[in-house]
């Protein structure tokens, strides 16, 4: 109904004013077509006239209300040490081209008017003016013969890259859809390789863990940076064209698949500063709306990451905050980073050097037992499995067990006719009843896994034997830690215990 | 300069001046029952007569920008008022409109972006190129050098069907489930490459690939043609210095578009081949979808320098016809020469040489090497100077004019203010150094929408206005095109003018929403402002479209050949202009088109012969 209403009214709008027009082309025949042309004429040239005055005046008056909000003018000048020559770039182009946007518009409507067709006015036959031209030819070009000698001095200053005896500090930022992921370097000052075919659900840049130079990455989402220190960012992206946006420094570059591009500055303002400047203007004195504590506006404005190339549906969503802070400051905040690499990957199946040993680790487990299963005599059958680890005080197996306790299976899965008794062992520390029953529930925590992964119980024991059987002394703590242990017993036939456990049983 | 006194009567009428001095080609004898005209389908549809064809281009370019206007101001609406439901939108849009438990439509983002990008192609290609080029070059390049038709009439046809095909397909991927190409309209891959980035990226790019393409075929077929015709079939007298500047504009627009779009076809070839054959011309290193692709090598700025190497070059193939049809009516209407004929023409050579040098200038934050900015800066701000040259020699044009109102001539005025106002901020963005900032913001938007959208429309409308007369014979309405002059020129700035201080304020084009962001959320009030003014704007111009048809049967009639008192040929032609467009001789050319308020006289056409007595200085 509503837009039923809505279309009627315009229909009608349409007709009222299709109807007008009629009704002016009537009035031509009525009161004379010259008449009514002239009244034409005037107030059309009067309409020109007006509009450039309304125009101009409107054009430099919203400009000034908008000032405080555009880059380059009150608080909003560069945080960054390259960002003034680009805003006093601007301010030079801002005067030279609102000059000639006045002084050619002035013109173009004022002649407009001046010249409008009145009875028993004649045009000039004027064809061209070899000096005027030549006139105007010149300005522009030496006009902009200072635009570009400027403007290109300050952009090859602002795109060099850092040179060999600049200090500075590198980091690194990714872009996908849609987030942006920065990395630092950590304490070795390097960012450490990345290859796009390592990505996956728990490396989301690619990093390559092979190369010890990521061993200290660190991951984090938002920019923190030290004002006053040169910066190279690193520009990547992982799907599609992103682009590094810091419009309050003056920094933008696209991130481009395959081709890792830079930006090099030095952010000048710290985000407290750059709040106080803020707070000397009334744009940003009123309460912030969506802040939950009342704040004012100037309090709660953060320095931005954006991206600025269209890279999907998200595109507008790819917000990260940048913090710059005083030295001190920064440095107190990057002790407290942690390096990725050891917090979530180090002895994961995500580790490529861990996964490397523990390839190692099995062919030395399926050596050194196929050696002693196939050697006569049973007393030195025991292999002591070194990579089986519990949890403190406890009989909860480490994540980490399970590869050689994986190799175990595999060796009694291939050797049908082989049994084993798990033997567990602890240090001297504590009470002795408790480290024996701990020591039996070890061992048959062990037992019980390789009997979950199929293993006969048949073909399974296990004892405990608490601090009773050291292999070195206990009195250091790398003695304590051998002597904590697990140990896998195999001969051929049903599980049987190695002959000391007569003579401790006695 | 002195005023010679001209003894015998300075006109004659048209017909007696072609039948003592045109030439005959006895194209009467040949041409009976004009058979390209015969019965309604070759008259008005498979019509090979420049004329017909003309008026296909621009209608079919007239609900081209409906089509294409109407988008944006859906997309200016979720913009401007993120807040209101615009489920009322949901019987047309269907589920691009998101209805939520409250009952409150929001667009959907997928479609968002597929608006933003159909309204960017539809308007740069079908509208300001197809319609502006297609419908002034076929109607004019024959009309005012003198000829019957174009070289090829049946090219000729064939430019307007691979239009049409094109604009058929590209109409078409709106109704794909997965929606229309939604990457911009650049196209930049990745993101236009891999279906995995986004949905538009699908079918919706390859039929946006297969449309661009027949719409390329389309203008080689029609631009070979205008330069042929150009070149060869001036009538006699019509030096390549006597050509109106309507005919240099359209001749060098069509060289502009025959060097530069087979570049862009190259670029959509190579890039069909990396989403279809698995080839790496543009990917390299990509992880997308949960894997990583098997794409190394290629680059993606590869396809930025050729898309851009047609992309610049075009903004000239929009602007370049806005600028030859505003020298022609302001000529006429000011009743004086165009100032400084000469400059004009080189000023044309000069941007067009320039515009083919200077495509990086789209790219200086791409991430190509710093170091080319430095050419590509020097040769884009050098564009400055031919462009301030015309703008004065425009303005130099209306001064000491005897100037007539009437929209044609409003639309021309309004179009130097237009071309002054974008033009400037164009000498911004040349700037490497201020592009650090510019790029891709809203800066971007309304510069380029000032310049060559706004002001290549109204050099349109300029035209329309004043041709009408030839195509329909008949009137516009004049008070209904004084109306929309000035709520176009009104409207047109109220919408684009505050996006330059969206842009100097660093908010980036191309955002659905300006939320996740305290620096670009400050402009709710102006969002709002540029959403009300882009519907009144558009409002404005169905005016235009009631005004267009009504007057096509119902408008002023024509009841003499020449009403404006005008110089140029296409004036000399009967009202009712056929096939073949002068019923016998030719007309030949004695003079260039610009002889207005010489020696005292109101107007000297083309045709009549140099007159004892009359000054030399042209």
């Amino acid at each position: 109904m509503t837009t039923l209403i809505v279309f009627l009214c315009i229909a009608l709008l349409l007709l009222i004013i299709v109807q007008i027009s009629r009704v002016r082309d009537l009035a031509k025949q009525l009161r004379g077509k010259e008449e009514v042309e002239a009244t034409a004429v005037a107030s059309t040239g009067r309409g020109l006239l007006f509009f450039m005055g309304v125009f101009l005046v409107a054009t430099t008056a919203s400009a000034y209300y908008y000032k405080n909000y555009i880059l380059g003018f009150g608080p909003q000048g560069s945080a960054s040490e390259h960002g003034s020559s680009i805003d006093s770039m601007m301010k030079w182009t801002l005067a030279i081209t609102y000059i000639a946007f006045l002084a050619t518009n002035f013109a173009l409507f004022f002649y407009a008017y001046k010249y409008r067709t009145r009875k028993g006015h004649q045009a000039k036959y004027i064809s061209h003016n070899n000096t005027v031209e030549l006139v105007w030819t010149g300005i522009p070009a030496i006009v902009m013969t200072f635009l570009v000698v400027g403007g290109l001095d300050a952009w090859n200053d602002i795109m060099s890259d850092v040179g060999a005896e600049d200090t500075y500090m590198e980091i690194e930022a990714t872009g996908f859809q849609f987030a942006w992921q920065m990395r630092y370097p950590g304490p070795d000052g390097l960012l450490g390789r990345k290859d796009f075919r390592l990505i996956n659900g728990s490396n989301l840049l690619g990093l390559d863990w092979t190369d010890p130079k990521t061993h200290d990455d660190i991951l984090v989402n938002d920019v923190t940076l030290p004002v006053d220190q040169k910066v190279r960012v690193r520009i990547t992206a992982r799907d599609v064209l992103h682009d590094f946006y810091l419009p309050q420094f003056r920094v933008k570059m696209d991130a481009v698949p395959g081709l890792p591009t830079y930006f090099v500055f030095t952010p000048t303002k710290t985000t407290k500063e750059w709040r106080k400047g803020l707070s000397e203007y009334a744009e940003y004195q009123s309460v912030d709306p969506e802040d939950q504590e009342g704040r004012m506006l100037w309090e709660t404005r953060n320095f931005e990451l954006a991206c600025a190339e269209l890279c999907g549906i998200g595109h507008w969503s790819m917000a990260r905050k940048v913090d710059i802070m005083e030295q001190e400051d920064f440095d107190a905040w990057y002790g407290q980073q942690k390096s990725f690499y050891l917090e979530n990957i180090k002895g994961t199946e995500d580790d490529p050097l861990f996964m490397a040993e523990v390839k190692e680790r099995r062919a030395e487990f399926n050596q050194l037992a196929s050696s002693v299963i196939s050697t006569p005599g049973d007393d030195d059958n025991i292999i002591n499995l070194d990579y089986v680890t519990f949890e403190t005080g406890s009989d909860k197996l480490t994540a980490e067990s399970k590869y050689q306790l994986d190799d175990a299976i595999k060796f009694l899965e291939t050797n049908e006719d082989v049994s084993a008794m798990l033997m567990g062992h602890t240090d001297d520390t504590g009470d002795a009843d408790e480290n024996l029953q701990l020591s039996r529930a070890r061992a048959l925590a062990v037992q019980n896994y390789l009997s979950a992964a199929g293993i006969e119980n048949g073909r399974l024991d296990s004892r405990g034997f608490g601090s009773a059987r050291p292999i070195m002394a206990n009195a250091t703590e790398e003695g304590r830690q051998r002597n904590r242990r697990t140990e896998f017993f195999i001969v051929k036939g049903t599980p049987a215990e190695p002959r000391f456990i007569g003579e401790i049983s006695k | 300069m002195a005023t010679a006194v001209l003894t015998t009567a300075p006109l004659r009428r048209d017909d007696a001046l072609i039948e003592e001095f045109g030439y005959d080609d006895h194209f009467h004898e040949h041409h009976h029952g004009d058979k390209y005209q015969s019965n309604f389908v070759s008259h008005y549809i498979f019509s090979q007569d420049h004329k017909m064809i003309s008026k296909q281009f621009l209608i079919t370019g007239m609900i081209w920008a409906i089509i294409g206007g109407a988008m944006s101001l859906v997309f200016r609406m979720q913009l401007g008022f993120p807040e209101e439901s615009l489920a009322w939108l949901q019987p047309v849009l269907g589920k691009w409109i998101s209805v939520n438990d409250a009952g409150v439509g929001t667009l959907v983002q997928d479609f968002y972006y597929a608006l933003v990008t159909m309204h960017g192609t539809i308007l740069v290609f079908f509208v300001l190129t197809a319609g502006l080029s297609g419908t002034f070059s076929n109607l004019l390049i024959p009309l005012m050098i003198g000829a019957r038709d174009m070289a090829s009439p049946l090219l000729n046809m064939m430019s307007y069907w691979f239009f049409f095909t094109s604009g058929t397909i590209m109409f078409a991927s709106l109704f794909l489930s997965t929606g229309p190409f939604a990457g911009g309209w650049v196209a930049y891959p990745p993101l236009s490459a891999l279906p995995q980035a986004m949905d538009g990226s699908g079918a919706g790019m390859t039929l946006w690939t297969i449309s661009l393409v027949l719409f390329v075929v389309s203008v080689l077929l029609g631009g070979i043609n205008y330069i042929t015709t150009v070149l060869n079939l001036r009538t006699k007298g019509m030096s390549m210095w006597r050509l109106p500047l309507t005919i240099w504009a359209l001749f060098i627009t069509a060289v502009l578009g025959l060097l530069s779009f087979p570049v862009l076809t190259s670029a959509f070839f190579l890039l069909m081949l990396d989403r279809s054959l698995g080839t790496s011309f543009y990917l390299s290193d990509i992880y997308i979808g949960g894997a990583a692709l098997d794409h190394v090598g290629g680059s993606p700025i590869l396809y930025q320098h050729l898309f851009w190497f047609l992309g610049h070059p075009e903004v000239y193939i929009i602007i370049l016809p806005a600028f030859g049809i505003v020298s022609e009516v302001l000529s006429v209407n000011s009743r004086k020469p165009i100032f400084g004929y000469q400059a004009m023409v080189f000023s044309i050579l000069a941007i067009a040489f320039l515009a083919f040098i200077v495509w990086a200038h789209h790219m200086f934050m791409s991430g190509v090497n710093p170091f080319i900015a430095n050419f590509f800066v020097i040769f884009t701000l050098i564009i400055a100077v031919p462009s301030a040259v015309k703008v004065f020699n425009w303005i130099a044009t209306l001064y000491g004019g005897n100037i007539r109102f009437n929209p044609a001539s409003l639309f021309a005025i309004g179009f130097v203010s237009m071309f002054i106002s974008g033009g400037l901020t164009g000498i911004w963005l040349g700037n490497s150094a201020l592009d650090i900032q510019l790029h891709d913001t809203y800066f971007v938007v309304a510069h380029f929408h000032i310049v060559m959208g706004v002001a290549a429309f109204f050099g349109m409308y300029s035209g329309v206005y004043h041709w009408f007369p030839k195509l329909y014979g008949r009137f516009m309405n004049e008070t209904l095109g004084k109306l929309h002059f000035w709520g176009t020129m009104i409207g047109a700035y109220c919408v684009f003018w505050p996006m330059h201080y969206l842009g100097m304020a660093g908010v980036p084009r191309r955002y659905y929403s300006f939320d996740a962001f305290q620096t670009f959320g400050h402009f709710d009030g102006m969002n709002k402002f540029i959403t009300v003014a882009a519907i009144i704007t558009f409002g404005f111009q169905l005016l235009f479209v009631i005004n267009f048809f009504w007057s096509i049967w119902r408008g002023r009639r024509l009841t003499v050949r020449n009403p404006y008192g005008a110089n140029t040929l296409e004036w000399t032609t009967p009202i009712d202009t056929g096939h073949g467009n002068w019923p016998g001789k030719l007309p030949t050319v004695q003079r260039w088109a610009y002889d207005y308020s010489k020696d005292g006289i109101d107007f000297i056409p083309q045709i009549q012969p140099i007159m004892e007595g009359e000054t030399h200085d042209h």
